[in-house]
């Protein structure tokens, strides 16, 4: 049983701003220069490799029944062994077991979870450089997909599959059904008005810096400098070789690029968080 | 071999005999030549503690320097003391599942218990009794590696992993036992192994062993190099890799190197990463994320190492 409550989940869909954030907190933590393939934060719920080294097994052999159980174990470990707050990546929407029906995001060790968000017309402009792929296809297989996930454990990557649901899905999930704290960031919130959010985020989490110490991390991890490291020194997220990860950054791009259709069928399926967070109008 | 007076069965894994209660289908059968000092594998209760203290407690597993206690839930229980005692405690009735932590965690701490190092490697035979390796964590492409230059004629050494030992000024690798895990995108790429050599691993998988008993060396063989192999950028790159970098590489691919500061291996594992790192040459071997470069990438290994070489 979890005795303590350090890990600080960095929840969010895929490609709203859980890089940024986690290269935020990474330079206010360290007060070094950002080394994006050597980041201080940079254990991931979905990660193979954790599980692996803590309960010494070969994630290749795992039902799926065993990985859900692996996974709140290891994540509980973790927690109980560290003397300091543990900050985790995740794009997992929050579900529950079909084994045991308990969360598979384990409750016990969690501290509080940061969510970010970002607007899903732009989400499928930056998906869709990530991936590869044209705006239809990530409105169908992601965006408007109640069954849409990222990872396949099916295949030679490092890392667990991860249920992502609709966009609209999987804001609701991190909304409803936790019993911990969760802090909603809008990625244009963090745009527009970076030091305040920022702020508000460190506190939350219990952090002691100045606002000296804030406004120097968020100084050194502008998408400007993100996308700079990334051209000279390259970033093991990015997933296709020809793609940048830091691609635009901006917001309301889709207004140019998604046409009207695409633009209809994201909001029929997304409505109700579309609305919840000021994406509607 | 089934040696019917003492009702056992006799195997070798590493070269080190294994006298076992139970079928251990994946090594191969004992020549009975080996002066080494046997592994004695039972199938019975595993103790509920350790005769020692511990020196470090993980969910599924405690240990000390010469005992290791591991459960998996559902699947059994390990006990494994001196580096020559394996108690097996199956609780799943599925014994491939069963044994899966046998032929992993249990011979990895048996082997530390005697002060041997095993490394995730996987290599190929490059002349006679000379082998190229490739080291890497799980799903970069090991195996594969090795399946597409046994493809181009190059025999497999081992898959996963293999003992490395210093002497004379040489590093000699000894071969685990006679099977490549691959998954099927891999296997379709190659036309060595039939369709029905394919072994399913674990139910619902999409990757399954390939048995080369037949083929298998289970002597030790010079170690000309190691590459490891990392998924990274849009080029396929080989290039020398610094002593310094080397080290730091070799100890992150230590076969369950998370034991080794729990098993007080530090000194020995410093000694050893040292040795191996300025007895053989080594090699950054890059090939790109999200692209199919099975073959390409060998034919790199093959021109760039193999060839450029004299063995």
């Amino acid at each position: 049983m979890s005795t303590k409550k350090n890990i600080v989940w960095l929840a969010s869909y895929p490609k709203s701003g859980n890089t940024w954030f986690r290269s935020f907190l990474s330079a206010l933590l360290t007060k070094q220069e950002l080394n994006l393939n050597k980041m201080y934060i940079r254990d991931v719920f979905s990660g193979k490799k954790l599980v692996e080294d803590i309960l010494d097994t070969d994630s290749d052999s795992l039902t799926p029944q065993q990985i859900e159980l692996y996974q709140r174990l290891t994540f509980q470990y973790l927690s109980d062994t560290s003397s300091n707050y543990l900050y985790v990546k995740i794009h997992d929407a929050f579900t529950f077991s079909a084994f045991d029906g308990l969360p598979l995001i384990p409750e016990e060790p969690t501290r509080l979870a940061i969510y970010l968000l970002r607007n899903p017309l732009d989400v499928t402009l930056s998906l869709a450089n990530h991936l590869g792929r044209d705006y239809d296809s990530v409105i169908q297989n992601y965006i408007n997909n109640p069954s849409g996930f990222f990872g396949n454990s099916f295949t030679t990557n490092n890392q667990f599959s991860q249920p992502l649901l609709t966009w609209s899905q999987h804001v609701e999930s991190w909304k409803t059904y936790p019993t911990f704290k969760v802090h909603f960031i809008r990625y244009e919130d963090l745009k527009t008005n970076p030091f305040e959010v920022f702020k508000e985020a460190v506190q939350l989490i219990g952090l002691n810096h100045t606002d000296d110490e804030i406004r120097a991390a968020i100084e050194a991890t502008s998408f400007e400098k993100l996308k700079k490291i990334e051209q000279e020194k390259g970033f093991r997220e990015k997933l296709l070789p020809a793609s940048t990860f830091f691609f635009k950054g901006e917001t309301g791009r889709w207004k140019q690029e998604l046409n009207t259709k695409q633009i209809q069928q994201i909001k029929k399926i997304n409505e109700p968080m579309m609305r919840e967070f000021g994406y509607w109008d | 071999m089934r040696n019917n007076i003492l009702l056992t069965y006799l195997y070798e894994a590493y070269r080190i005999p294994i006298i076992s209660d139970i079928e251990l289908p994946s090594l191969i059968q004992s020549t009975g030549l080996s002066d080494t000092p046997p592994i004695r594998v039972v199938q019975g209760v595993v103790p509920a503690s350790l005769k020692e203290e511990p020196l470090e407690r993980k969910p599924f597993s405690i240990f000390n320097e010469n005992e290791l206690l591991c459960s998996i839930p559902d699947v059994g229980r390990y006990y494994v003391c001196g580096g020559n005692y394996i108690c097996i405690e199956p609780i799943s009735n599925n014994q491939a599942e069963v044994l899966l932590y046998f032929y992993s965690n249990c011979l990895a701490a048996a082997l530390l218990q005697r002060n041997l190092i095993p490394f995730h490697v996987s290599g190929v035979f490059v002349a006679p009794q000379k082998v190229l390796l490739f080291s890497a964590s799980s799903k970069v492409g090991k195996s594969t590696t090795a399946l597409m230059l046994q493809q181009k004629g190059y025999q497999v050494f081992t898959d996963d992993t293999a003992l490395l030992t210093v002497k004379e000024n040489k590093v000699f690798a000894q071969a685990s036992y006679p099977m490549l895990r691959v998954w099927q995108d891999a296997f379709q790429q190659q036309n060595i192994y039939a369709e029905s050599q394919k072994e399913t691993l674990f139910n619902n998988r999409n990757k399954y062993g390939l048995s080369f008993h037949k083929d298998f060396v289970n002597t030790e063989a010079e170690v000309v190099g190691l590459a490891f192999l990392k998924q990274e950028g849009s080029e396929i790159s080989i290039q020398t890799l610094p002593p310094l970098e080397a080290i730091k590489q070799l100890s992150n691919n230590i076969y369950r190197h998370q034991w080794i500061s729990g098993m007080r291996k530090q000194k020995l594992m410093l000694t050893h990463l040292a040795g191996i790192t300025n007895h053989t040459k080594m090699w950054q071997a890059t090939r790109p994320k999200g692209i199919d470069t099975f073959d390409s990438f060998a034919t790199a290994i093959e021109t760039q190492i193999i060839q450029a070489y004299e063995y």
